[in-house]
């Protein structure tokens, strides 16, 4: 079983106290990031759980695949939101715990008993994180933040009218990243200056940030361009997708000088590729003429794929600079080839309650030479840590936990102590 | 707090926990100042009333009267029933876990509680108890307000034009015995340290006056004389003192006879620079009368920015008498961060005078607006181990059995 010490520097954040009262993708992915850093992160729920408790991908004994996996290596305390009495416990929380907690991260609206200042009351130098939907505080999700910032109707087949999500949320994802860095910025600055922080972060701010951070924002204003689909095609390059005539599908990346010598060569392109050249003026070491006319080098290229299996395809273009991977399914990826994922030093076995044992990731960080991360941690049933924390956190004797167990202003797991899930308890 | 630095803030007295019996505005202003040092103060309130001084306006700041607001930030609020059996456990309980209490209750009550310094230090030996009063422990239940202490102490004999004793301004009886307590507490503490023991600590009003009395009671000792009410001069100095100008009013102190020169020549009064009659502070002060009225005359014809400006430019101390308007209007009083601003709930920020201090080139910042009452009732009373709340008062549970 997992110990810090047989992980030596995999577990930074070590002794922060992260509160998180969360749902969905973003809020508990920051907190899990963090967790998975090493910190103590509290995920606080309602009796019964937060909404997404039960949200889609679910087993067939209804756990939710979804929350296990964004609150990976946490506690989890569940509480009676609605009493005064809950609300005063997880406040006490969030603002207690010594000098490395009084951390809140939180994707609650309208909730002003955990408000910066209302908490900021009890501990002036609190680090409060409120995620909203837009900067203005009003409700936006990922798939709203899309649509309102262009990428769905640039996005899919070219000619097609209708806009095209992509299944990524991606704006959660980065928005959950963000985070969890204004976290650990905020608490660098509490630690140099003793001040606290209220920070906030709304979702449509990340995607307009990226639209921004991307160039799409500027083309639109300096070049005035109403950037159109180009489905598969890489803007600015030479990359698209190709098929095998065994019917698989290859996605290629040509991005440099080099990559585009060596596919010719792997391809045995040169020559018509320079007839080409020639006849057009072009001059396709470049990726402006790449791009120019990549319908016409795609249609060579895919000539060239059609008379392949995906195997002779393989054994021709090893070893040649381009990038290029194979479509796979979520199914392929950790069934054909699971030793691919078994091999991933990222990805642990863990029984996850509930789910049963199955491979998942870790933190995608490693440290030091040897590549050196924390083990992977199942996510905790709801309430699993309930009793622990008014303990151990709280300083809450025995007759007070029994008592707020029994008027039902928490909920969870009560009375064993499992020490192997416990290795958070201070 | 701060890893291989000098603390960014004033708080000294950290990690001090004090538990604050006071109301009004003498123990307030004490545990105000070791709160602002970064003690962690827990204001002990009356249910539903709290600190009398919460109701002692208009002006109110939102639920509370202004009066509170200038003397308590920084500070935590329980609301405790002291008649009640359960709150006075959790008092004791409270007080177990600290270092100092400040009570300001008439002398007796706290005994009568059973909250007195012996009674305490069963559960805290260590216990430093500072009791603040307007007369002293043991003498009887006298009300030592701060007018009625004002007077008893002589300081408005002193004060005002002859005649007509004088209230200061401010309620100095309550300010300098907050003052005089926080100062023994704090050297109760570091006495502490090497005796492992507490103090008993009695500070009165009119003791506190009276120690402020300084040379006027040493002449009044030295002689058996009354001095003579200085009201805005200097019994002792001349010319030190107010002087109208023809558009308001310049203080001038001289400190020296050269100063003294420097004033008449710089004021175009070339003829008292000279004179042989005001040549030494002796001389002036035999020739006082004379002197005064005719500096008062003359200085009367000059403006006030006429007379500052000369005097400033000739190191002569001199300065204008102003308002509070144009006192906070001062870059020097916002340079030395003279105001804090703190934020109610629902009545938004509010500014107060801050303390004097500067530590490390850091003046004190307050770490909490005035607390609501019982504001940190349940924060407490986790931080105690027990329920956020009475089982009486538990909400929508089922009773404890």
């Amino acid at each position: 079983m997992f110990t810090a010490q047989a992980h030596p520097g995999a577990r930074p954040l070590e002794g922060l106290r992260i509160v998180e009262v969360s749902s969905f993708v973003a809020a508990p992915l920051g907190g899990m990031t963090l967790a998975q850093l090493g910190a103590d992160v509290v995920r606080v729920d309602p009796l019964g759980g937060a909404p997404d408790t039960s949200r889609w991908p679910l087993t067939v004994n209804a756990a939710s695949l979804y929350w296990a996996g964004l609150n990976k290596g946490k506690r989890s305390f569940e509480v009676d939101f609605r009493s005064q009495a809950g609300r005063d416990l997880v406040r006490s929380l969030v603002v207690g715990a010594g000098e490395t907690g009084g951390i809140l991260l939180t994707n609650a609206v309208g909730r002003d008993w955990l408000s910066y200042e209302s908490l900021a009351r009890l501990r002036p130098d609190l680090v409060h994180l409120q995620i909203e939907g837009k900067h203005d505080g009003s409700p936006a999700v990922d798939y709203t933040v899309n649509a309102a910032v262009g990428f769905p109707l640039v996005t899919g087949p070219e000619g097609l009218a209708d806009p095209v999500n992509h299944v990524l949320p991606a704006w959660d994802i980065a928005c959950g990243l963000y985070a969890s860095i204004a976290i650990l910025a905020a608490e660098r600055h509490r630690r140099t200056s003793g001040e606290g922080s209220q920070m906030r972060v709304a979702l449509q701010d990340v995607a307009l940030a990226m639209a921004g951070n991307l160039g799409f924002l500027a083309e639109a204003q300096i070049n005035k361009v109403d950037r159109k689909r180009i489905g598969n095609y890489l803007y600015g390059g030479f990359a698209r997708d190709f098929t095998t005539n065994d019917g698989r599908r290859v996605m290629v990346v040509v991005l440099t000088r080099r990559h585009w010598t060596d596919l010719l060569g792997a391809t045995g392109l040169g020559d018509v590729v320079a007839a080409l050249e020639t006849s057009l003026g072009a001059d396709f070491t470049t990726e402006d003429d790449r791009f120019e006319y990549r319908e016409a080098l795609a249609g060579l290229l895919q000539h060239w794929f059609s008379q392949r299996t995906l195997d002779q395809a393989t054994t021709a273009l090893d070893g040649g600079a381009y990038l290029w991977s194979v479509y796979r399914t979520f199914v392929e990826v950790v069934g054909g080839a699971e030793g691919d994922l078994r091999d991933n030093p990222m990805i642990g076995e863990i029984d996850q309650p509930g789910v049963g044992v199955h491979l998942a990731p870790g933190s995608p960080i490693t440290f030091g030479a040897r590549g050196t991360r924390a083990e992977v941690a199942p996510a905790p049933r709801l309430g699993e840590h309930t009793e622990a924390l008014l303990h151990d956190v709280l300083g809450l004797g025995d007759g007070v936990v029994a008592g707020l167990f029994a008027d039902r202003v928490v909920a969870g797991r009560q009375a064993h102590h499992d020490l192997t899930t416990d290795r958070n308890a201070s | 707090m701060t890893e291989g630095g000098a603390a960014p803030v004033a708080n000294a007295l950290r990690g001090v926990r004090v538990i604050d019996f006071t109301q009004a505005l003498s123990g307030p202003y004490c545990t105000m100042m070791l709160a602002d040092l970064g003690a962690d103060v827990i204001k002990v309130e009356r249910p539903d009333i709290g600190d009398d001084s919460r109701h002692w306006g208009p002006p109110f700041v939102g639920s509370d009267a202004a009066y509170f607001m200038s003397v308590n930030r920084s500070k935590r609020s329980v609301a405790l029933d002291l008649k009640d059996p359960d709150d006075l456990a959790m008092v004791r309980e409270l007080v177990a876990t600290a270092d100092v209490v400040v009570e300001n209750w008439r002398p007796g009550t706290a005994d009568r509680l059973g909250l007195g310094a012996g009674d305490l230090r069963t559960v805290n030996p260590r216990l430093v108890f500072c009791s603040i009063s307007g007369f002293g422990q043991g003498q009887g239940t006298l009300s030592g307000y701060d007018q009625i202490v004002q007077g008893t102490s002589g300081a408005m004999s002193l004060t005002g034009p002859a005649g007509s004793p004088t209230k200061w301004g401010i309620p100095v009886a309550d300010i300098a015995a907050g003052m005089f307590a926080s100062t023994a507490i704090v050297a109760a503490l570091h006495e502490r340290h090497t005796t492992g023991m507490g103090r008993t600590i009695d500070v009165a009003m009119q003791d506190c006056l009276i120690a402020m009395l300084t040379h006027q009671a040493t002449r009044y000792l030295a002689t058996g004389a009354l001095p003579p009410n200085d009201v805005n001069g200097h019994s002792t100095i001349v010319p030190y003192g107010l002087f109208a100008t023809s558009d308001g009013f310049v203080n001038v102190c001289v400190g020296n006879d050269s100063q003294f020169r420097r004033l008449c020549t710089e004021l175009g009064f070339d003829d008292l620079a000279t004179a042989e009659r005001y040549r030494t502070n002796p001389l002036r002060l035999r020739h006082r009368e004379e002197l005064l009225a005719d500096l008062e005359t003359r200085i009367g014809e000059l403006t006030t920015e006429r007379v500052i400006g000369s005097l400033q430019a000739a190191g002569v101390p001199v300065g204008p008498v102003r308002t509070m308007a144009q006192v906070f209007d001062d870059p020097i009083v916002k340079e030395r961060d003279m105001t804090v601003t703190v934020t109610r709930p629902e009545y938004g920020d509010v500014q107060l005078p801050n303390g004097p201090w500067k530590f490390d080139g850091q003046s004190s910042r307050p770490r909490l607006p005035p607390p609501l009452l019982g504001e940190h009732t349940a924060q407490i009373r986790i931080e105690l181990g027990l329920a956020p709340h009475p089982p009486s008062t538990a909400e929508g549970g089922l009773p404890h059995s």
